[in-house]
């Protein structure tokens, strides 16, 4: 008789230390934001919605290149979910150019997921065949990981971030389909070279296609705006 | 520079393995993170040391197993390590497939 437990086996046991179990559990760390956002995003393919995650720095031009787009797309219905730490700011930007918006307060948060996206959705009730603009929060590093159910991912840096931010901010990057360099009209006064932006990002992500705009001036407007439209409807 | 997403991550990770032990205790939460997944592993041990502090993780030990990155080349063809995003193939070539290396997964956990 085991003299540890008084149990009949013929085994040993070792008192005092605790037996361990192993349980698998074998789960993507990112399994129930990825579900969800599959989910979005058949949402958004059943109403030929086009959805476009907007990535960058604070700063970047993300707002006022939305402001002008819109302005300049008033033939597609426009709605805009708007992610920021704190305030309401941009989404009174956007509410002033007449284009339908939520904005989402993150708080202590660095990025939109898609559980936000589907209850900011829900309140916008868009309609088919519009594009949705979701600007993320201002930050390169946190949102590239966290699919909101997006047709495409467009990264949004300035002209005055420096040449080097995609190779120091690679992830965003190679998740994008889209970079669209900012500020262009700035060029003349910033001492760079606005193809090595270009080639940096190409280093990181061969594929990516790239806008130079000037959002201000309207310079490489019309490009973007023509690849947004492509965004819209039935997927290619 | 650490993204704080790890903090999401983490809180994602306790409900999972709170959600699957029942009554047990949790000795060891067993990690499989890639090389080019975007996630620091020290940022994912900082966060668990500040929100595994009371049942079932009281004591419990975090092990993050970390997996190597690697892309095949689709310009020449070959296979090689790509210990960060950005690395050209030995040919010179950027435009490469990542192949391993993105994993991010709760793989295991050790129960009392």
């Amino acid at each position: 008789m085991c003299k540890t437990c008084g149990c009949s086996g013929s085994h040993s046991h070792r008192p005092f230390e605790p037996v361990t179990s192993r349980i698998s559990i074998e789960t993507d760390l990112l399994a129930k934001n990825d579900r969800l956002a599959g989910s979005l995003r058949a949402r958004f393919e059943r109403g030929r919605v086009g959805a476009v995650n907007l990535i960058g720095s604070p700063g970047a031009g993300k707002t006022t290149l939305i402001e002008k787009t819109i302005g300049q797309m008033r033939d597609v219905p426009i709605a805009v979910i708007e992610g920021d730490q704190a305030t309401d700011r941009d989404a009174r930007r956007i509410a002033a150019t007449g284009a339908r918006v939520r904005q989402v307060n993150t708080d202590a948060g660095c990025h939109l997921d898609a559980d936000m996206i589907a209850r900011a959705a829900d309140e916008l009730d868009v309609a088919a065949r519009s594009l949705l603009v979701i600007e993320n929060v201002g930050n390169l590093v946190c949102p590239a990981l966290f699919d909101l159910g997006e047709r495409a991912k467009v990264v949004v840096i300035s002209l005055t971030e420096g040449d080097d931010k995609p190779l120091k901010y690679p992830h965003v990057f190679r998740a994008a389909t889209v970079m669209v360099l900012t500020k262009m009209d700035l060029a003349p006064h910033l001492d760079v070279e606005p193809s090595r932006y270009v080639e940096h990002a190409r280093q990181i992500n061969p594929r990516i296609t790239v806008f130079p705009v000037s959002a201000t001036l309207g310079y490489g407007m019309d490009e973007w705006c023509g690849w947004l439209r492509t965004q819209v409807g039935d997927a290619r | 520079m650490t993204g704080m997403h790890e903090v999401a991550l983490m809180d994602g990770i306790l409900d999972e393995v709170s959600a699957r032990v029942g009554e047990r205790r949790v000795a060891l939460v067993h990690l499989e993170i890639g090389e080019l997944a975007g996630v620091s592993s020290d940022a994912l041990r900082f966060c668990f040391e500040l929100c595994a502090t009371t049942p079932p993780f009281v004591d419990a030990k975090l092990e993050i197993e970390t997996i190597g990155g690697a892309a095949r080349c689709n310009i020449c063809g070959v296979e090689l390590a790509m210990p960060m995003l950005g690395t050209p193939c030995s040919c010179g070539s950027f435009d490469r497939s990542i192949t391993r290396g993105r994993e991010l997964r709760l793989a295991f956990v050790e129960v009392i």
